[in-house]
């Protein structure tokens, strides 16, 4: 029987024994949607608290959106599931590009893998089949050269492929997972756990056909949403000069936000003349084309090119957070040094913004004498030396030297090297945290209290307005609100960005899901209205709450931004002296909590909350543990 | 006939799923029925673009789908 919207299919990998067996979608999809949300589920209650994230029984997932491989505008994301490698909590990464449609249309909606295979392996995904087969020569590549090697071997140059580089063959915490080159699902060191199973690659094709419940209505709703897009002025520029051209270009009012933290933050504002030369009008020049991942009508991604000189390179990518990673943060204006770092850690396989908040930490610690070249194998980590950054972030990738001593994230870099160096190195439980979070307020809140730890892919909202950085109102709102929409978003495999044209100007509120509800409604017929939607957006994103909390014992005490951010002002600029109290920060956390239906004074979920959205199994399973109120 | 400007093509496939979607009348998005292949050489980002004898310049429609969908005026129908 047809599954409409769906492949039908989630693959069962043990890559121990070298067993694979699928199961209906069904079983989970009507209550879960798809992607992130069928995975949280998968992960909660079949991994133990106790199984480490680089133990064999650890469980790596891929999750394709329900609206994946259709005409949905912008709908291409692959949610990569798992036990994250820096805490042992909730590990979740995002990526688009074109493998989550290529997987579903190869068969398959989910993979849920356990297990070690005893040599490397890639999983072959081939139109209703699938197979593990050797990995041996593309072990030791790039992410660049395995794609490559994976087409001709099928000589076919459709073939899609999501996998990891040197960084998470070497078990490397800020490993990422790869797709189609250039696409990182980063964070939670999903790349490393990839790596412990000895599972190089995951490649696609296929042309299993996808059903649509109701043809005529999927299709008002697919032109409602183009003639919506085409409202906004920005999709044309995004297709002309990318998201980095249109969002950062000199003058932006991002460059003011914060996002960018200077110099390990110890500022957030970065000298103007520094900011022109990386800017995305300047680096115009080096950008060749705009593309765009499966489906979507607003292109946002550059190929970059250098065409020559010691940064000679060219591929796609270029993103804001790369303007973060790779000059900001290490104070880095050559933008040739720039996108060559960015374009390496594609190929390493290293996802750039943990990377690089370990890499400036120890540029910190060399300015302030705790390190000498001596610790860093000869390297200068003089603010602004790029060819140091370069140097590094390969070190990084194969655990070599000084690299190996980074290799395990910045808490951790911290301990070893002590001397006061714990107070700069910025973490939220234990992950490496890029983001900016003093001036943007609703940034910093859905950033520090998100259950992906620091990152800012689950409740962070901001606006582009300067005159509401500064702001508290609503926030704890806001980010309650965007948390929920986002797992909608995650579930069906809608991208952030794009989809932000439709919502991100205005209040989230449930009715910005309507678009995708309605998309989702005709292509699969589960029609729940947006409020049913909306509460299995509650559902999936209180899942990874009692995750964290089972696994990690997370509680209130977890939900605060690194020592850094309350102690030291912004230094210069606009925003200059502003920082984070305690006194708001606790106000706004019971207000989040209050919303959440949470415990305000542990920030523990509540019997009643779970049960009004129908997970007594889970409230169960944490008072069992003594961890709910 | 479908005119095809690969300058222009950003490589996002809707095309592909555009025209499965009208050779499945409307029932499913199915990549083997599609009568238009892009592909890109992800070493040089070169996007080459093609439509097969199968195109029916979408009988039926009222503008062919893979240039009703092409957000990037790759694509062009010359009746």
């Amino acid at each position: 029987m047809t599954h409409s919207g769906y492949a039908g299919k989630i693959l069962r990998v043990d890559l121990t024994e070298g067993r694979l067996w699928t199961e209906p979608t069904k079983k989970y999809s009507n209550d879960w949607i798809g992607g992130r949300g069928i995975n949280d589920w998968i992960l909660f209650n079949e991994l133990r608290p106790e199984t480490g994230p680089l133990d064999p029984e650890n469980m790596l997932l891929f999750g394709v959106g329900s609206l994946v491989g259709t005409l949905s505008p912008f709908c291409c994301r692959v949610s990569v599931d798992t036990k994250n490698v820096f805490n042992g909590g909730v590990g979740s990464a995002n990526c688009g590009g074109h493998f989550g449609a290529e997987m579903k249309y190869a068969g398959y909606d989910n993979l849920v893998i356990t297990g070690r295979s005893p040599e490397p392996v890639y999983l072959w995904l081939n139109d209703g089949e699938a197979e593990l087969r050797d990995a041996e020569k593309l072990w030791g590549t790039t992410t660049w050269d395995t794609e490559r090697s994976i087409r001709q071997m099928h000589g076919d140059n459709e073939v899609r492929v999501i996998g990891i580089g040197q960084a998470g063959e070497n078990l490397v915490k800020s490993a990422c997972i790869m797709s189609d080159r250039a696409k990182a699902a980063g964070g939670s060191g999903v790349g490393a756990v990839m790596g412990s199973k000895n599972l190089k690659a995951v490649a696609a094709r296929g042309s299993q056909p996808i059903s649509v419940a109701h043809p005529e209505r999927f299709i008002d709703a697919v032109d409602e949403v183009r003639a919506k897009i085409e409202t906004f002025p920005k999709a044309k520029l995004y297709r002309e000069d990318g998201y980095y051209g249109v969002e950062s270009y000199y003058g932006s009012p991002a460059w003011e936000a914060g996002f960018r933290p200077v110099r390990n933050g110890q500022d957030d504002y970065w000298d103007p003349e520094k900011i022109k030369r990386v800017a995305g009008d300047t680096i115009k020049p080096y950008r060749k084309k705009i593309l765009a991942c499966y489906g979507c009508p607003v292109g946002c991604m550059p190929w970059m090119k250098i065409p020559d000189g010691p940064y000679e390179v060219e591929g796609e990518g270029w993103w804001n957070n790369s303007s973060n990673s790779f000059c900001t943060r290490v104070d880095v204006d050559n933008p040739e040094a720039a996108i060559k770092a960015h374009l390496r850690t594609n190929q390493l396989g290293l996802d750039g913004d943990n990377a690089s908040v370990v890499i400036a930490w120890a540029f910190e610690a060399y300015e302030k004498g705790l390190l000498t070249v001596k610790d860093t194998d000869g390297l200068e980590l003089t603010w602004g030396n790029h060819d140091a950054m370069l140097t590094l972030i390969d070190k990084l990738a194969y655990r070599e030297g000084f690299g190996d001593f980074l290799a395990d994230g910045v808490k951790a870099a911290a301990e070893k090297l002590g001397g006061g160096s714990e107070d700069y190195a910025l973490h939220i439980r234990g992950q490496d945290a890029v983001d900016g979070i003093r001036i943007s307020k609703g940034w910093g809140f859905g950033v520090v209290t998100s259950q992906a730890h620091g990152r800012h892919l689950r409740g962070a909202v901001h606006s582009f307005s300067p005159d509401k950085f500064l702001s508290w109102d609503d926030v704890p709102y806001n980010v309650h609100m965007q948390e929920q929409f986002k797992a909608i978003l995650d579930s069906t495999g809608t991208c952030l960005y794009n989809n932000g044209l439709l919502s991100w100007e205005t209040r989230i509120e449930p009715s910005s899901s309507r678009y995708i509800v309605e998309l989702n409604v005709a292509l699969t017929g589960m029609d729940y209205g947006v409020d049913g939607y909306m509460k299995i957006g509650r559902r999936i994103h209180n899942l990874e709450k009692a995750f964290n909390t089972l696994h990690c014992g997370f509680t209130r005490k977890d939900d605060y931004p690194p020592k850094r951010y309350w102690e030291e002002p912004v230094k210069s600029g606009p925003y200059k002296g502003e920082h984070l109290d305690h006194e708001t920060w606790d106000r706004m956390l019971e207000q989040y909590y209050e919303l959440h239906g949470w415990d305000p004074e542990t920030g523990l979920q509540t019997r009643e909350g779970l049960e009004e959205l129908g997970l007594g199994s889970v409230a169960d399973k944490l008072r069992a543990a003594g961890l709910v109120s | 006939m479908i005119l095809l400007d690969p300058s222009k093509c950003q490589g996002c496939r809707i095309c592909e799923a555009a025209c499965g979607f009208h050779h499945s009348g409307h029932k499913e998005f199915n990549p083997a029925l599609s009568s238009t292949h892009i592909s890109r050489d992800n070493d040089t980002a070169h996007i080459t673009m093609n439509v097969d004898s199968s195109c029916d310049l979408c009988v039926g429609e009222k503008t062919p789908l893979c240039v009703k969908y092409c957000a990037y005026g790759a694509r062009e129908v010359k009746r």
